[in-house]
C-alpha cells in the first residue's frame, strides 16, 4: 500500500476501497478554503498573502526534507502538507510578520505530524498545534489585528481590537460591528477567520464532496449556540445577541469546519462525532466566557483531540451480523462459566 | 525476603541500632557544616533585606514601627513590616514597608518606598511567580522599566483606565492592579500613623 | 569494569537523563539559563559521587531490610551539606534553583545508581561512576539549556557570561533579538519537547551505531 493510495475515510468493517486517495481529498479542501483566501485579500490586499505563500512553502519544505534526512518516502504528493500550511496561515493575524508561520510550521509539521509517524499517526492536528506553539511564544505578534479594508474609514491606527476582545472584556460590543458584516467578513480578525459565508460555501463544498460528514460541524456549531445561550454574555449583551456574535466572530466556523474534522484526529464513528463537537462546542464557550483567552476554539479542538481515541472506544458499534441479543447472551454465559469456575475452586 | 521473618525481636533491635548509627554520623557531620555556613548565611540574607531597602530609599536607619499603629489600614495583613527610614540625625525621611499580597499568578512580595510627603519612591519585587513578559515586568529593574511609573505617585493611586495616572502593564491588568493596591494600602497605612 | 567502558557508559551508552531517563524532572524545569544547569549539573555530581563513594564504603555491613532508608538518610545528609554550602557561598545558585536544591534527595539518578551500581561494587568503581553518570547528567544538562535559552531568549550563557553584578545575573552574549525568540521554549512546555526531541535524538544515534556494528559483525563471519 504505497502512500499515494492510502485512503483515509476508514470506518469500520466491512469496507470497500475507494477510487479516490488523499491527494484528492486534500485538493477538494484547499478549494474549498478558496472563498475564505479570497474574502482574506479582498479584506487585507494581495500583501497579506506572503505569510499563506511562506507558510505553505515551510511546510512542504519540512516534510520533504524530514523524510529525505531519515530515509524515508517522500509524501509532498499527498498535498497534506500543502493544506496545513494553509490552514496554519488562516490561522494567524492577517499583518503578521513572513517568518511567523515558517517556525509554526517547523513545530507543527516536523514535531506534531511527521515525528509521531506522519500523516494518519499523529494525535493533535498539526496546523491548530501550530498555531497554539505561536500563540504562547509570540503572543504580541500573534495579538496584532490589522484593521481590515471595509473598515478603514471607520477607525484610525494600524491595529483594533477584534469583536472577541470586546466579548472577552465584558464592554458592549462597538456599534461598527453589525451582524451582517460580520457575517460576509467585514472585521479584524485572522486572515482565514473572518468571514462566516465563504467557510459555509467552502463547508457546503466538502459536504457535497463527501470529504466530511456533517456530524461535527453541525454538533459543534449548535452546541456553540446553545451553551452561549443558556450562559449569556453578562449584563452588556442580550442572550440572543451574545449567541449570534460567538457564531459569527472568532474561528468557531474555520474549526468546525476544516479543523476539528480532521480524519487521524476525530473519532472514527458517528456517534462519536457527535459527542466530539459536543465536547469542542462546550469547551469553546466555557473557555470564551470564563477563561483567561478571548479565544476558545483552538485550544477546544486540541483538548478534545486528546479525547478522540476514548471516545472510539466507548462508541465502537457491534460487530457485522452480530445482533445485540446474541452479544447479552455471550455476557451472560461469560459471567456464569466464571461463577462455576470460582466455585469449583472454593469447593475443590 | 527470607531473614525477616526469622530472627524476630533481636534482629529489629539490630537494624535499629544500625539506622540509630547511621543517622547519628550523620548529624554530626551536618551539625559542623551547619556551624561554618550559619554565619555567611545570615549576613547574606541581612544584606538583601538592606539592599531591597536601599534600592527604594536610602537611609541611614531603619526603625521599626508598631503594627498595632497601622492595623486598621492593614486590614488584609499585606503588610508585613512597616518601617521609619531615618537619616544620621533621626529626622524620619520616609517609609519602607515589606509587603506579601496576591498577584495573578501566587504571592508577590515587595518593598515599597514612600518619601517623608507620603510620595512613593519606588518598589523592589523580591519574590514573584508571575508569568514572564507579562506580569514579571513588574519585577524588571533596568532603567526604565515598568516600576518607574509608580515614583513620584501620591495618595489615591490608580491605574489609568480607573481614572488614575499610573499606566498598567500591557496584559498584565491584575498583576498592575494588585500591585497598584498596595502602594495605596501603604500610603494609608502611613496616613494612620498620623 | 574499566574506566574507559565507564566513561562510554555514562556519557553516551548508558547516559542517565537520555537511556536511563531518570532524573528528567528536574532536567526540564531549571534548564533556562546555562549558570542554572552547570550549576545543577555539578552539584549532583558532586552529591552523586560522594554518596557512591559512602554507599561502596559501608555496603557490606549495611543490613539488607533496612538499605534503602540508609540510602536515603546517606543522600539526604550530602543534599544538605551541599544546600547549605551553596546558600553561603553561592547565593545566587541556591535561589536560582530553589526548591529544586532539596528536590536531589528524590533525584532517582541517585539513588539508582546506589541500588543498581554501588551495592555491588567497589569503592573505587563506585567513585568513578559517580564523576561520569554525574558528567553524563551534566552534558544533557548543558545541551537542554543552551537549546532552549538559544531558541527561546535569542542569548547565550546567561548567568555565567557577561555578568552584571556577580555570578547568576546578566543575559550573556544575545546572538538574536528577543523578540524573535520563541518565549514557549522557556516555559515547562518548551522543557518537554526539547527533552524529547533529546531522548529521540540518543535513540536514532545509538540504534544506528547498532545497526552498523550488526552489519559489520555479519562481514566479519561471512569473510
Amino acid at each position: 500500500m504505497t502512500p499515494k493510495e492510502l485512503t483515509l475515510d476508514a470506518g469500520y468493517q466491512p469496507q470497500v476501497r475507494a477510487k479516490r486517495g488523499t491527494r484528492e481529498i486534500m485538493l477538494d479542501v484547499i478549494i474549498a478554503l478558496l472563498p475564505a483566501v479570497a474574502v482574506g485579500v479582498w479584506q487585507f490586499g494581495f500583501a497579506a498573502l506572503l505569510p499563506v505563500a511562506t507558510s505553505i512553502a515551510a511546510c512542504v519544505f519540512f516534510e520533504w526534507l524530514y523524510r529525505r534526512l531519515l530515509h524515508k518516502p517522500s509524501s509532498i504528493g499527498d498535498l497534506s502538507a500543502v493544506v496545513t500550511g494553509l490552514l496554519l496561515s488562516l490561522t494567524l493575524p492577517a499583518g503578521c510578520p513572513w517568518w511567523l508561520p515558517v517556525i509554526g510550521a517547523l513545530f507543527a509539521i516536523v514535531i506534531v505530524k511527521q515525528l509521531y509517524g506522519g500523516i494518519g499517526k499523529n494525535f493533535l492536528n498539526p496546523a491548530l498545534a501550530g498555531r497554539a506553539f505561536l500563540f504562547a511564544s509570540y503572543a504580541t505578534a500573534m495579538t496584532m489585528f490589522t484593521v481590515p479594508n471595509s473598515m478603514k474609514g471607520v477607525v484610525d491606527g494600524v491595529t483594533m481590537a477584534t469583536p472577541l476582545s470586546a466579548m472577552k472584556a465584558g464592554t458592549a460590543m462597538p456599534e461598527y460591528y453589525s451582524f451582517v458584516d460580520m457575517f460576509l467578513g467585514k472585521m479584524p480578525g485572522s486572515f482565514g477567520e473572518i468571514s462566516a459565508l465563504a467557510l459555509l460555501i467552502g463547508g457546503v463544498y466538502l459536504l457535497c464532496r463527501k470529504v466530511i460528514t456533517w456530524q461535527i460541524p453541525v454538533s459543534f456549531i449548535c452546541t456553540v449556540a446553545l451553551v452561549s445561550l443558556i450562559f449569556g454574555g453578562g449584563e452588556n449583551y442580550t442572550r440572543v445577541d451574545w449567541m449570534l456574535y460567538n457564531l459569527l466572530s472568532g474561528g468557531l466556523m474555520l474549526g468546525a469546519i476544516f479543523m476539528a474534522t480532521d480524519y487521524s484526529t476525530s473519532p472514527v464513528s458517528l456517534k462519536g462525532r457527535v459527542f466530539y463537537g459536543i465536547g469542542c462546542g462546550l469547551l469553546t464557550v466555557i473557555i470564551r466566557r470564563f477563561g483567561g483567552y478571548p479565544e476558545g476554539v483552538s485550544f477546544a479542538i486540541l483538548i478534545m483531540n486528546c479525547c478522540a481515541w476514548f471516545i472510539d472506544q466507548l462508541t465502537q458499534p457491534i460487530r457485522f451480523g452480530v445482533s445485540r441479543e446474541d452479544i447479552k447472551k455471550q455476557k451472560a454465559a461469560a459471567k456464569a462459566a466464571k461463577k462455576e469456575a470460582k466455585e469449583a475452586a472454593a469447593n475443590g | 525476603m527470607a531473614n525477616t521473618k526469622q530472627g524476630g525481636a533481636g534482629n529489629i533491635i539490630k537494624l535499629a541500632l544500625v539506622l540509630l548509627a547511621v543517622a547519628a554520623v550523620i548529624a554530626l557531620v551536618l551539625g559542623f557544616v551547619n556551624s561554618i555556613t550559619e554565619g555567611p548565611i545570615k549576613a547574606y540574607n541581612d544584606n538583601k533585606t538592606r539592599t531591597a531597602y536601599a534600592n527604594v530609599l536610602e537611609a541611614d536607619a531603619y526603625e521599626e514601627v508598631d503594627p498595632a499603629a497601622y492595623a486598621a489600614a492593614n486590614g488584609e495583613n499585606t503588610i508585613t513590616l512597616l518601617s521609619e527610614a531615618k537619616d544620621g540625625s533621626g529626622d524620619v525621611i520616609g517609609y519602607v514597608a515589606e509587603t506579601e499580597f496576591s498577584g495573578a499568578q501566587g504571592m508577590i512580595t515587595m518593598v515599597i518606598g514612600l518619601d517623608a510627603d507620603k510620595v512613593c519612591t519606588g518598589i523592589y519585587v523580591t519574590e514573584h511567580s508571575e508569568t514572564s513578559g507579562l506580569g514579571a515586568k513588574a519585577a524588571e529593574t533596568s532603567a526604565g522599566a515598568w516600576r518607574d511609573n509608580l515614583v513620584g505617585q501620591a495618595d489615591g493611586l490608580a491605574l489609568k483606565k480607573n481614572g488614575g495616572t499610573v499606566e498598567a502593564i500591557s496584559g498584565a491588568t491584575i498583576t498592575s492592579t494588585a500591585v497598584v493596591k498596595e502602594v495605596q494600602t501603604v500610603i494609608n497605612a502611613v496616613n494612620e500613623l498620623g | 569494569m574499566n574506566i574507559k567502558q565507564q566513561f562510554k557508559e555514562g556519557l553516551v551508552t548508558n547516559n542517565p537523563v537520555l537511556v536511563q531517563l531518570l532524573g528528567m524532572c528536574a532536567t526540564m524545569a531549571i534548564t533556562t539559563s546555562l549558570f542554572n544547569g552547570v550549576g545543577m549539573g555539578f552539584s549532583v555530581l558532586i552529591i552523586l559521587t560522594c554518596c557512591n563513594v559512602v554507599i561502596s564504603l559501608i555496603r557490606k555491613i549495611i543490613p539488607n531490610d533496612i538499605r534503602l532508608a540508609i540510602f536515603v538518610l546517606v543522600i539526604a545528609g550530602f543534599v544538605t551539606i551541599v544546600d547549605l554550602l551553596l546558600k553561603a557561598y553561592i547565593p545566587a545558585l541556591s535561589e536560582s534553583l530553589g526548591v529544586f536544591i532539596p528536590l536531589i534527595v528524590v533525584n532517582c539518578i541517585i539513588i539508582g545508581r546506589a541500588e543498581a551500581f554501588c551495592q555491588k561494587n567497589p569503592v573505587g568503581a563506585s567513585f568513578f561512576d559517580g564523576i561520569f553518570q554525574g558528567l553524563g547528567y551534566t552534558c544533557v544538562l548543558i545541551c537542554m539549556c543552551v537549546i532552549r535559552e538559544f531558541l527561546g531568549k535569542g542569548t547565550f550563557g546567561s548567568g555565567l557570561i557577561n555578568t552584571v553584578a556577580g555570578v547568576g545575573t546578566g543575559e550573556g552574549v544575545r546572538i538574536f533579538p528577543a523578540e524573535y525568540g520563541a518565549l514557549v521554549l522557556t516555559l515547562p512546555i518548551g522543557g518537554f519537547i526539547t527533552l524529547g526531541c533529546l531522548i529521540a535524538l540518543m535513540q536514532y544515534v545509538l540504534k544506528r551505531s547498532e545497526k552498523k556494528k550488526e552489519a559489520a559483525e555479519k562481514e566479519a563471519i561471512e569473510a
